[in-house]
C-alpha cells in the first residue's frame, strides 16, 4: 500500500460552507455600481434574411442608454471556423438567434425597449435534418462556408452544409470485411439535447476608458473565450480579463462565449458603465450550446469465434447553426468509434453538418457517451449474429497494454479488461440470463456498456504557490469549478507534497488577469495535467524552502533535505543526519523563514513534447494523446409492458482511473455521471419542427427529477493500471463517469427486448411495440 | 419578469365579479397564480388587470359533514388537500390526484380553483372531482348558480364561466362507505410533469365483493376536454371484476370514447394503445383498494 | 395600484418597503434586500432553486408576487443558520457530500427543512416525492436524499433524548 497522508483520502470540499449558506457568489449574484441591465431581441425564426432593423422603438423607452445592431459589432468568433458575428447582421440562421441589443437603467426597461424593436425578416425554408441537410439539393445555412477563416485540419467542403470531414483509414477494410464469417450493419440515432445546467448562460461586461475590457462570466475555459474574444475583437489578450466566480453547472455547455460578447458588444457602447446580460431558461435553451444530434451507419465484420476483423462507419454530426468546436467532437468520436476492442481494419467518414437549429458543441465526453451506444449495440448484434455470450464477445475483443488503437498506435495502461470484469460481476451477469419475466409481468434485462476515450493533446496548464510566513499556501491555478471539485483536489496534492494540513491550504479565484495560463476545462484533464503542475510547483517551492533554512542554519543549501510528511533534515558532506531538522508546519514557530526571501513556487505542464501530429487522411499516428481513459458500465433495466417505461434498477460503473486521489470525489461524479446518462438514454431530447424548438423549458425537456432517479449505483474503480506519467498514477474520471451508461442501458433494453435499440432517447412508443412481441413469444 | 400591471384585491364575491366584469379580456383572475404567473413572465403574455381573489372569504376553507360532504373553497391548495384528514381518508382518489400536481411548492400555491378554471385536458385535480360527481359554485353580478363540474368545461381553455363570474367552491356528496378508488398519471417522467394522459376511477361492488354495481371513469388528455366515458362505465355494471378478460375488455371499449389529439408530445395512436392497457389497469387498482381496505 | 406598502418578517428581521406589485417575491430579495442565496433557474416554477419558505411552506418565490407576501414571515437560506452554528440540514449537506456545484442547493436546503419540519420523520420515498420540484444536474440526487433522510432521523432521535 502507498503511504500518502490526503492523497487517496476522501476530503471533503472547501467551498461548502459558502454554498449551504447562500454565501456564495455566483455570477448572477453580483452587482457592479453603476451597472445596467442588457436584453436581447432574438430571432422568432430558424432561418431567414433579415430585410430591416428598426429600433427607434426602442430609444424612446425611458432608460434606455444603448442599442445596438449587428453592424455596430460585426466581428467574428468560431474555434474552428469564424463563421458566427456576435449578432445577425445580414441573415438569422437559428431561432434564438441575438439580432439586437438593448441596455438599459433596469430590466424592465430593457425588455420593455426590445419589445418595441421591429425587424422583418424574409423567411427561408428551414435546414430541419441531418441527413437531408448534407443531400444535393439542400438549402444552405452558410451559403460561402470556404470564404470564412479556418484552422487548417478542419475541411469545410465548398457548397455544402458540410462544416468538417474527418476521415480515418487503418489497416484494409475491404480486405477485412472479405475475412469476415459476419457482417451486421446497423444504423443508429441520438437526439440533440442541452447540458441543462440549473444556472443560466450570463456575462457582466465593463470596457474602461483605456479600452480594457473585463468580463464576468461563468466560462469553464476563460483563456479560451480570452482567446476567441482577442482574435475576434483585434485586442491583445493582456486588454482582456475575464473573472470567473463559482459556475453553477457546466458539462461542456460553458465553453463557447454566449453571453460574454454580447455583454460586451453592449459595454463598449455604455462609456465605462457595466452591463449584464442574464440568459432566461428560454433563451438558455434556444441560444445557449446543445449535444449535437447524430446518425451513426455501422458495419461490423467478425469471424466465427467472434475476432472482429472490420469496422467501418459513416456519421453525421446535426451541428447547427454555427460551427464551434463541433468538428472536434466529430473526431472524437470517430476515433473511438470502434470502441475499446483491437480491431485491425477500421474506416471512418465523419460528417460535421450545419443546420438550422441550436448549436451543437460538446457534452460531458466529447461525442463518446454517443460513440459507446452505437459502438456497444453494434456488439450486442454480433454476439446474437454469432451465438454468443455479450460479455464473451467483448472479452474476446477487449484491449490490452500493446493493443493497437484506432490510430495506429500502441496503447499502454489499459485497464478496460479488468473494468469490464468487474462491472459484470457487480452486476451478477453468470448468475442470471440477461433477460427474464418477472413474477409481476415485468421485463428484466442485462446490459454492459464500455468506452474508452482520450483528452485533448497537446495540452498546457500552470500553478503557481504563493508561500507564507506562517507556513499557509494559496494555490493559483485556472482550472475553474464547475462543481466535479478541483478545488479539493489540488489542494489536497499540494498538502500532500509540501507536508502541511490541508486546512492551511487556500485557492483563488480564477481570473485571467492573475491566475496563471490554462488551455481548458474540458476532457476531464485537471487532475491529470493540473495535478502535475502541482507537484512540479510544490517541488519549487520545497527548493526555495530549502534555500532559506540553509541560509539560517547555516549551512549549504544542498545539506537540507526535504524528507516526505513534510520534514526538513540536515546532513552532512556524507548524506548522514545531523540531528537538526525542522517540521514544515512549524517553519514559523522557529522563525525559520520569516521575513526571509519571499516563496512563490511555479509549476507547469505541457504535452506537446509527448504528442505526434496525426496524417490528416488516416489519422493514424505514434501517439495522438497524454492519456486514454477506459471504463465499462453494466445495468439492469425493467420494462413495464402497460406502459412502455424503462426503469433503471442498478448500474455499475468501473473506471480505469489509475489512481482515485479522492474516493468521495469520484463516487460524486460517477453519481451524477449515472443519473445524466440515465437521462439522456431515456428522457432528454429537443424536438424541432421546422427548426423551430417545440420543447425550450424544463418542463418539456425531461432531466431527471428525484423521482426518475431511485437506481443503485456501484462504483469500481480499478487501479491496477496507473499512468505513468499521471500524477501518482492517476487519470480522470468528469467525463467517463457518463460515457458507458447510455450504452450499457440500452444494450439492457436491447437484451430486455431482443430487439436493437435505434435511437435515443429510448421512447414507450418504441418499446411498446417490440414489449407485445416480446411477451407473445413467451406465451 | 413579469410586465407592468395594476393589482386589486377584492374582498367581496361582489367585487370581484365586478372587475372581472369591467375589465374584461385585459384583465385576469389569479389564485395561485401558479398558471398565470408563470405565462406572465415569458413576456409575450400581458394584462393590465390582476384580480387576486384568495383574500376572499367564500373562496376559502375545506368544510366537510357526514349529510354535507365535501366543500372545497375555490383557492384552497392541493396542498390543503393532500393532508386534509378526512380527505386522505375518505377521498383518496382525490388526494392521488391532486398529489401529482407539479411539485410540494407548487401545490403549495396552486389552488384547486384554478387547476379547474384553467380548464386544461390535462388537469390532475379535475379527473377525481369527476369521478366523485362534483358540482361547481359559480357566482356572478345575478348571484349564484350551480353547474355539475361534468358540464362545466366547454372546449380546451374553455369553461361555462361568464363573463362576470368566478367560481367560489366545488363540493360533493361523500362517497359510498366501501368504495375503490384510484388515479394513474401518465406522464416521460415520474414527476414535474404535463399528463400524456390521466385516468381517474370510482367503483362500487355487490356484497358478494365482486360484482360491479357502480363505476365511473374520467379520462384527461385524451379530448378537449377532461371527459367521463360513460359508456364504458355502463359496460362494467354487473361485470365479476375478478374476471381479467371481462376488465380488460373496457380497455377496447374505452378506446371509442376517447379522442386523444396528436401533437409533438405524442401521438394519438400512442395514447390510444396506453389507455387500452391502463384504463383496465387502473381499474384493478381501485377494485383492489376496496378488497383490501 | 401599481405599488404598495408592504410590512413582512424575513431570517427574523422585519422590514417595510415599498414594492412594485409586478415584482415577484424571488426579485425582491434578490435585487431589492440583496438576499441572493435563492436562485433563479428558470422563473416557471420548475427547477425549484427560488425555493424559500413563506410561514413555513416551501414555495417558488419566482411564481409569488412580493405584495403576496405582505404579512408573511419568510425564510431564506440565509436565516438558516443560527449565528454561526449551521442547522443540521446545511452541516450534512457539508458533511455528506452533498452539494457539488451548488446551484441547486439553498432550494434544496430550504425544501428539505421544510419537509423534515412538516413530516417529521418521512421514508426515503417520501423524501424522493416531496423534493420532486427541486432539480439538480449535479449529484443525481441519492445523496442529497440520504442527507435529508439521515438528518429527519437524528433530528428525530435528539427530540426524543430531551
Ligand atoms: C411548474 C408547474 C408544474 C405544474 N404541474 C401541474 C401538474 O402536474 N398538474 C396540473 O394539473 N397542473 C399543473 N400545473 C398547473 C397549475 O399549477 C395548476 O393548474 C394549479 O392548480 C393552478 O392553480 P392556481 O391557483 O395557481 O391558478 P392561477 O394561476 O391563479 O389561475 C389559473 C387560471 O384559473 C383562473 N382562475 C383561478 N381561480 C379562479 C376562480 N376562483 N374563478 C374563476 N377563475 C379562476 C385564472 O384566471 C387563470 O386563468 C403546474 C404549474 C407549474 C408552474
Ligand atoms: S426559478 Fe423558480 S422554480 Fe425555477
Ligand atoms: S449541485 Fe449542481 S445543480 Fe445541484
Amino acid at each position: 500500500m502507498d503511504n500518502y497522508n490526503v492523497i487517496g483520502k476522501p476530503e471533503l470540499r472547501k467551498d461548502s460552507r459558502d454554498k449551504v449558506t447562500g454565501a456564495t457568489q455566483y455570477c448572477c449574484d453580483i452587482t457592479l455600481t453603476g451597472m445596467l441591465h442588457g436584453a436581447v431581441y432574438r430571432s422568432k425564426v430558424p432561418h431567414g434574411k433579415i430585410q430591416s432593423v428598426d429600433v427607434s422603438g426602442a430609444w424612446e423607452v425611458e432608460g434606455v442608454r444603448a442599442v445596438v445592431t449587428g453592424k455596430d459589432v460585426p466581428y467574428r468568433i468560431g474555434r474552428s471556423i469564424q463563421d458566427q458575428t456576435f449578432l445577425a447582421i445580414d441573415k438569422v440562421r437559428y431561432q434564438g438567434e441575438p439580432i439586437v441589443l438593448v441596455a438599459a437603467d433596469t430590466l424592465e426597461q430593457a425588455y420593455e425597449a426590445v419589445r418595441k424593436v421591429k425587424v422583418d425578416i424574409e423567411q427561408l425554408p428551414a435546414v430541419n435534418d441531418v441527413l437531408e441537410a448534407v443531400e444535393e439539393n439542400s438549402p444552405l445555412v452558410h451559403e460561402k462556408l470556404e470564404e470564412y477563416p479556418h484552422i487548417p485540419t478542419v475541411r469545410p467542403v465548398n457548397g455544402t452544409n458540410i462544416y468538417d470531414h474527418f476521415t480515418l483509414r487503418k489497416g484494409d477494410v475491404e480486405k477485412g470485411f472479405a475475412e469476415a464469417d459476419v457482417i451486421v450493419e446497423n444504423e443508429y440515432e441520438c437526439a440533440i439535447l442541452h447540458h441543462a445546467a440549473i444556472e443560466n448562460h450570463m456575462a457582466t461586461a465593463k470596457v474602461d476608458a483605456s479600452g480594457k475590457i473585463t468580463v464576468w462570466s461563468p466560462a469553464q475555459s476563460p483563456f479560451y473565450i480570452r482567446g476567441e474574444l482577442s482574435r475576434a475583437l483585434g485586442i491583445p489578450e493582456n486588454k482582456i480579463r475575464i473573472i470567473v466566480p463559482p459556475i453553477g453547472g457546466g458539462f461542456g455547455g460553458k465553453l463557447e462565449p454566449r453571453a460574454e460578447q454580447l455583454a460586451i458588444a453592449l459595454a463598449m457602447h455604455t462609456k465605462g458603465r457595466p452591463v449584464k446580460v442574464m440568459f432566461s431558461r428560454e433563451e438558455d435553451f434556444l441560444a445557449g450550446t446543445v449535444r449535437a444530434g447524430v446518425h451513426f451507419k455501422m458495419k461490423t465484420g467478425a469471424k466465427k469465434d467472434g475476432t472482429i476483423v472490420a469496422f467501418e462507419s459513416t456519421n453525421y454530426w446535426d451541428s447547427g447553426a454555427y460551427s464551434t468546436i463541433s468538428p472536434t467532437v466529430t473526431l472524437k468520436a470517430n476515433v473511438i468509434l470502434a470502441g475499446p476492442y483491437e480491431v485491425k481494419n477500421i474506416k471512418t467518414d465523419g460528417y460535421c453538418v450545419a443546420t438550422n437549429k441550436q448549436l451543437g458543441t460538446a457534452q460531458r465526453g466529447f461525442g463518446v457517451a454517443e460513440a459507446s451506444y452505437a459502438h456497444e449495440q453494434q456488439m450486442d448484434a454480433l454476439a446474437k449474429a454469432l451465438g454468443m455470450d455479450p460479455l464473451e464477445i467483448r472479452m474476446k475483443n477487449i484491449m490490452v497494454d500493446g493493443s493497437k488503437a484506432s490510430t495506429g498506435e500502441t496503447l499502454f495502461s489499459v485497464g478496460v479488461k479488468e473494468c469490464l470484469q468487474e462491472a459484470a460481476d457487480g452486476i451478477g451477469w453468470k448468475d442470471h440470463p440477461i433477460s427474464w419475466i418477472t413474477k409481476e409481468g415485468k421485463i428484466r434485462g442485462r446490459g454492459l456498456g464500455t468506452f474508452m476515450k482520450f483528452t485533448g493533446t497537446p495540452s498546457y496548464t500552470s500553478v503557481t504557490i504563493k508561500f507564507n510566513f506562517d507556513g499557509t499556501a494559496i494555490v493559483s491555478y485556472s482550472t475553474t469549478e464547475l462543481g466535479q471539485g478541483v478545488g479539493i483536489v489540488i489542494p489536497q496534492i499540494v498538502s500532500e507534497e509540501l507536508g502541511i494540513p490541508l486546512e492551511n491550504i487556500s485557492t483563488v479565484q480564477v481570473d485571467t488577469e492573475n491566475t496563471p495560463l490554462d488551455k481548458t476545462t474540458t476532457s476531464s484533464r485537471a487532475t491529470f495535467h493540473l495535478g502535475n503542475a502541482a507537484i512540479k510547483a510544490s517541488a519549487d517551492v520545497k527548493r526555495q524552502i530549502c534555500k532559506w533554512v540553509a541560509f539560517k542554519w547555516n549551512t549549504e543549501e544542498n545539506l537540507v533535505k526535504f524528507e516526505k510528511g513534510g520534514i526538513l533534515v540536515e546532513v552532512d558532506a556524507e548524506g548522514t543526519p545531523t540531528g537538526r531538522t525542522a517540521r514544515m508546519d512549524q517553519l514559523d514557530e522557529n522563525s525559520l523563514i520569516r521575513n526571509g526571501e519571499p516563496i512563490l513556487g511555479y509549476g507547469s505542464y505541457e504535452t506537446t513534447n509527448i504528442w505526434h501530429k496525426p496524417d490528416l487522411e488516416t489519422y493514424q499516428t505514434e501517439r495522438l494523446t497524454a492519456m486514454w481513459f477506459f471504463g465499462a458500465n453494466a445495468a439492469e433495466v425493467e420494462i413495464d409492458p402497460d406502459t412502455g417505461k424503462t426503469k433503471v434498477i442498478k448500474v455499475v460503473a468501473a473506471h480505469d482511473i489509475g489512481k482515485a486521489l479522492n474516493p468521495l470525489g469520484c463516487l460524486q461524479q460517477v453519481e451524477g455521471g449515472v443519473v445524466m446518462g440515465i437521462g439522456n438514454t431515456l428522457l432528454e431530447e429537443f424536438i424541432h419542427r421546422d427548426g423551430y424548438l417545440m420543447n425550450g423549458n424544463m418542463v418539456d425537456f425531461k432531466i431527471p427529477t428525484s423521482m426518475d432517479t431511485d437506481v443503485e449505483i456501484e462504483m469500481r474503480l480499478v487501479e491496477s493500471s496507473p499512468h505513468p506519467e499521471g500524477p501518482y498514477g492517476a487519470k480522470g474520471i468528469g467525463e467517463p463517469a457518463m460515457c458507458a451508461t447510455q450504452s450499457a442501458v440500452a444494450s439492457a433494453v436491447e437484451h430486455a427486448l431482443g430487439v436493437p435499440v435505434t435511437h435515443v432517447p429510448i421512447k414507450p412508443e418504441t418499446i411498446l411495440e417490440a414489449c407485445r412481441k416480446r411477451m407473445e413469444e413467451s406465451k | 419578469m413579469i410586465a407592468k400591471f395594476d393589482y386589486h384585491v377584492p374582498a367581496t364575491l361582489k367585487e370581484a365579479c365586478e372587475m372581472k366584469q369591467e375589465y374584461g379580456s385585459s384583465g385576469v383572475i389569479v389564485a395561485g397564480g401558479s398558471d398565470v404567473y408563470a405565462k406572465l413572465h415569458d413576456g409575450n403574455h400581458r394584462y393590465d388587470h390582476v384580480i387576486d381573489i384568495k383574500k376572499i372569504p367564500e373562496m376559502k376553507g375545506i368544510e366537510w359533514s357526514e349529510q354535507e360532504g365535501l366543500s372545497l373553497g375555490a383557492a384552497v391548495t392541493h396542498h390543503e388537500i393532500e393532508r386534509h384528514p378526512v380527505i386522505t381518508e375518505r377521498y383518496q382518489v382525490l388526494v392521488q390526484g391532486v398529489r401529482t400536481v407539479g411539485s410540494l411548492q407548487v401545490r403549495n400555491r396552486g389552488t384547486i380553483g384554478g387547476n379547474i378554471c384553467t380548464a386544461a385536458p390535462s388537469a390532475d385535480g379535475v379527473g377525481p372531482l369527476l369521478v366523485l360527481n362534483s358540482e361547481c359554485v359559480i357566482h356572478g353580478i345575478g348571484g349564484e348558480r350551480i353547474v355539475p363540474l361534468a358540464e362545466f368545461f366547454t372546449g380546451p381553455k374553455r369553461t361555462v364561466l361568464r363573463s362576470d363570474e368566478v367560481l367560489v367552491r366545488v363540493r360533493m356528496k361523500n362517497p359510498a362507505s366501501r368504495y375503490g378508488g384510484a388515479y394513474f398519471k401518465y406522464g416521460r417522467r415520474n414527476a414535474m410533469e404535463i399528463a400524456l394522459l390521466n385516468i381517474s376511477v370510482y367503483l362500487e361492488v355487490d356484497d358478494d365483493n365482486k360484482t360491479c354495481t357502480e363505476m365511473r371513469i374520467a379520462l384527461g388528455t385524451s379530448a378537449p376536454t377532461p371527459i367521463r366515458v360513460h359508456k364504458t362505465e355502463q359496460y362494467f355494471i354487473g361485470k365479476d371484476l375478478t374476471d381479467n378478460e371481462a376488465v380488460a375488455k373496457g380497455g377496447d371499449l374505452v378506446i371509442e370514447e376517447a379522442s386523444p389529439r396528436s401533437s409533438w408530445r405524442a401521438n394519438s395512436n400512442f395514447r390510444l394503445t396506453l389507455l387500452r392497457q391502463l384504463v383496465p389497469r387502473t381499474v384493478k387498482t381501485a377494485y383492489k383498494s376496496l378488497i383490501e381496505e | 395600484m401599481y405599488k404598495k406598502e408592504i410590512s413582512l418578517t424575513i431570517n427574523n428581521e422585519s422590514y417595510v418597503r415599498e414594492v412594485a406589485v409586478n415584482r415577484t417575491l424571488l426579485e425582491f430579495l434578490r435585487e431589492d434586500l440583496g438576499l441572493t442565496g435563492a436562485k433563479e433557474g428558470c422563473n416557471e416554477g420548475e427547477c425549484g432553486a427560488c425555493t424559500v419558505l413563506v410561514d413555513g411552506k416551501p414555495v417558488n418565490s419566482c411564481l409569488m408576487l412580493a405584495v403576496e407576501a405582505d404579512g408573511s414571515t419568510i425564510l431564506t437560506i440565509e436565516g438558516l443558520a443560527d449565528g454561526d452554528k449551521l442547522h443540521p440540514l446545511q452541516q450534512a449537506f457539508i458533511d455528506e457530500g452533498a452539494v457539488q456545484c451548488g446551484f441547486c442547493t439553498p432550494g434544496m436546503i430550504m425544501t428539505g427543512k421544510a419537509i423534515i419540519d412538516e413530516y417529521g420523520n418521512p421514508s426515503e420515498q417520501e423524501i424522493r416525492k416531496l423534493m420532486e420540484g427541486n432539480l439538480c444536474r449535479c449529484t443525481g440526487y441519492t445523496r442529497v436524499i440520504k442527507t435529508v433522510k439521515k438528518t429527519a432521523d437524528s433530528m428525530v432521535e435528539n427530540s426524543d433524548k430531551k
